[in-house]
Parts: C-alpha cells; sequence; structure tokens
C-alpha cells in the first residue's frame, strides 16, 4: 500500500478509520523511515501543546472576567462559600454537596500537605498529560488510590462538551490541581490539562477547615462542565475497563 | 435554558482555553487578551446564533480566528512587521529551563502564514479533531489539512530535527 505523507500526519493525529490506522500500524511496524515521520509528527504535537500549557496556569485578567459580566472569584474557594453558590444557582437534581463535600475537598485536602518534587516537573507535562500523571489519569480509580501515586484522582465525570474528565491533584508536595480531558478519539491515547492551578498547601491537615486550598477556579470549573453527576467507584471502574472510549 | 443562557454558564469555563488558543495564534499576551476579549463579546451579543448541536468551544475558536484575522489584516496595513520586539518581552517571564523551547516555537509560530498558524493552533495545542477545526475555521476538511501539513513542515523545519529522534 502507498502511504502519503498526509496519511501518516492523519495517523499520528488519530484522524483515520480503524482499517487504515491498522494497515498503517502494520507498516510502520517494518518500515523505519514511516516510523520516524510518525514520530517526528507526535514530537511536534506534543512540543507545540507544552510550549503554551503555562497559559492556563496564568491568573485571569479582570478585564476578561469583567467581559462575562462576572465578578472575579476569591482566589480559594471555602466550602461555605460554594455551598451558598450552589444554593443561588439552579442544579437541582445535581448532588453538588456530595461531590463537592467527599471528592473533591475531602481527597484533595487529604492530601495537600505531601513534600516531594518541585512544581515545575508537574507544569511541564503540558498540555497532553505524560508520565505518572497520565498512569493515573488512565488506571485510577478516585476510590481506591495507590499509595506510591505522585498524583491524587479527585473525581471522575462526563463533560458538556461529550469527554470524560478528572480532576487531580498532586500529592508530592507540588501542590498543583487540576482537570484532564480524554480525547474524543479512541484512537488518541491522550489526556488534555483543561485547568492546571497552582493549589495552596493547607495550613493543615484537618478536614475540617475551611481555608482548604482548593483553588474556586477548578471547582467552579467543574461545576458549570460537568454533566450529570459525578461518578461513582462502579461507573469509574467500567470507564477505565473500557479504556475511556467516548461515552 | 436558551442559547444564550447556555453560552453564558458555559463560556468562563472556557476561557482559560481561549487565552491558550489566542496566545498561540496572536503570540503576545496583550494581544492575544484583546482577541479573547472580543471574542467574548461577540459571543455574548450573538449568543443566539449559537447552534448548541455545536461544541461551544469550536464555536468560540471561530469567532476569536475572525476577529483575528480582522485584526491581522488592519494591522497589516498599519505596520509592516511586529516581530523583533516581543523576543525580549518573553525572556525573563520566568526562569523555567524550557524557556529555549517554549521561545522557539512561539517565533516559529509567529513566522507561519495567518492560517496555518490557526489551524496547527487548534488541532496541536488545543486538540481538536480535523473536523472540529475546520468548522471553527470554516472550511472543508481538505482545507485545514493541507494548512496543517504545510504549517507543520514549516514548524519543523524552523524548529529543527531536535524534537524528533537523532537520525
Amino acid at each position: 500500500m502507498n502511504i502519503s505523507d498526509a496519511m501518516l500526519m492523519a495517523y499520528a493525529d488519530g484522524e483515520l478509520d480503524e482499517t487504515t490506522h491498522a494497515q498503517i500500524a502494520r507498516a510502520i511496524d517494518v518500515d523505519p523511515t514511516l516510523a520516524k515521520k510518525v514520530e517526528r509528527h507526535r514530537a511536534l504535537r506534543s512540543r507545540l501543546g507544552s510550549a503554551y500549557s503555562s497559559v492556563l496556569m496564568e491568573p485571569m485578567p479582570a478585564r476578561l472576567s469583567a467581559a462575562m459580566g462576572v465578578t472575579s472569584p476569591a482566589p480559594v474557594a471555602d466550602l461555605a462559600q460554594v455551598r451558598a453558590q450552589k444554593a443561588a444557582k439552579r442544579f437541582g437534581t445535581m448532588n453538588w454537596l456530595a461531590i463537592a463535600a467527599s471528592a473533591v475537598f475531602g481527597i484533595l485536602i487529604g492530601f495537600l500537605t505531601f513534600g516531594g518534587r518541585d512544581r515545575q516537573e508537574v507544569a511541564e507535562e503540558g498540555v497532553i498529560a505524560k508520565g505518572a500523571l497520565a498512569r493515573a489519569l488512565t488506571n485510577e480509580l478516585a476510590s481506591a488510590p495507590r499509595e506510591a501515586s505522585p498524583v491524587r484522582i479527585g473525581v471522575s465525570y462526563e463533560s458538556n462538551s461529550g469527554g470524560y474528565c478528572r480532576t487531580f491533584i498532586t500529592t508530592d508536595g507540588t501542590h498543583v490541581a487540576g482537570v484532564a480531558c480524554r480525547s474524543q478519539n479512541p484512537r488518541v491515547d491522550e489526556w488534555r490539562i483543561r485547568m492546571l492551578i497552582p493549589a495552596e498547601p493547607a495550613s493543615n491537615a484537618t478536614y475540617r477547615t475551611a481555608a482548604s486550598g482548593i483553588p474556586a477556579a477548578l471547582v467552579e470549573l467543574v461545576q458549570r462542565d460537568i454533566k450529570g453527576e459525578s461518578f461513582d467507584a462502579e461507573r469509574e471502574s467500567r470507564a477505565i475497563a473500557s479504556g475511556w472510549k467516548s461515552p | 435554558m436558551s442559547a444564550s443562557a447556555k453560552v453564558r454558564s458555559e463560556l468562563p469555563a472556557l476561557l482559560p482555553r481561549l487565552r491558550r488558543f489566542a496566545r498561540a495564534i496572536a503570540k503576545h499576551a496583550a494581544d492575544a487578551d484583546d482577541l479573547v476579549q472580543i471574542g467574548v463579546e461577540r459571543a455574548l451579543t450573538r449568543a443566539e446564533q449559537w447552534d448548541s448541536e455545536r461544541r461551544l468551544e469550536s464555536w468560540m475558536f471561530g469567532i476569536i480566528r475572525n476577529a483575528w484575522l480582522d485584526e491581522a489584516r488592519s494591522r497589516s496595513r498599519r505596520d509592516a512587521l511586529f516581530a523583533a520586539e516581543e523576543l525580549g518581552e518573553h525572556v525573563g517571564v520566568d526562569a523555567m529551563r524550557d524557556q529555549s523551547i517554549v521561545l522557539s516555537v512561539q517565533d516559529a509560530m509567529a513566522r507561519l502564514p495567518e492560517e496555518q498558524r490557526v489551524a496547527v493552533a487548534l488541532v496541536l495545542v488545543e486538540g481538536l479533531s480535523y473536523k472540529e477545526a475546520a468548522a471553527a475555521m470554516d472550511v472543508p476538511i481538505g482545507t485545514l489539512t493541507s494548512r496543517l501539513a504545510r504549517g507543520r513542515d514549516a514548524l519543523q523545519s524552523l524548529l529543527g530535527e531536535t524534537n524528533g529522534e537523532a537520525p
């Protein structure tokens, strides 16, 4: 089969139908020249992603929040504030309190005080999650975290835009939290980071404190983006077993 | 919920990504935020035009892209070039060790023709599918892929071979 450069690019981007994708995968196996071209495409994709990822972490300029007609949120959410916001909104049947209190807050607060690597390494994960973060996003249950993992999954949910998303926080002292969403293309094994935000270390390790250091922007993003309810352990297990194929 | 209310409620969560996309096409942070602001204002005034079958982000990227092309056209009439001064501004933003990589990617992006840069930003920076990116640019998929391929080729030669495996 004659493989054009355009096809190799589409292959690297996960844009081919299953049959063609498989054919090209076989051709690449036996042809190092093709493999190298695909590798170049993927390397560029990854490099481009990383080059702009820091923009996601920059503080939102007031004029942009103002353009939305919303006042900027306080930098740190406390539970009472979130409850009040929730009550004010019309999330109806959505069990927000449970999500916020148990999944996000409980787990996040619990792990904010661990020590470890510096923040930079996490920032370098870039737009496409890599390494330990990618592994945790793909394999770990929020309800059954592995002790050794430097990343803790908070809550898994289906996004309004269709794909799966998961919140995470680093547990290695880097104090970074974020949301990553799975590529909706089943042939692209990628978690793209939608938000990466510094999470202030909690002043102490107890759960009772309201000044938890959970970035309000993260809570708000999930509040806006979630479709239905966050996953229970069973739904999460199914998603993991399916390889996070689009819902 | 009306389309307009939905746009209003979903847009804030998209802002960080809109800023990233704008930064990838406009490079200069202040210009990029101007673009996002224009995009948000336009989206809110014509929110009822949003087809809710379509992902809001794709619609927003399209609005921002159009705003940028308008701006780029009038800018190119006003002054010819705006590349050199920005190099200095990015230096020292933070002393991350990958600064040289960030610099050269942004510099390389700035050298691409507008439409190639938009295609690259949508697919490689924002991770849109070809279909979504083509919709955001309001062009057929074939046009998108040819812009993307040309943009990629140009970036690869501008950035050198160091990003892939050594030959």
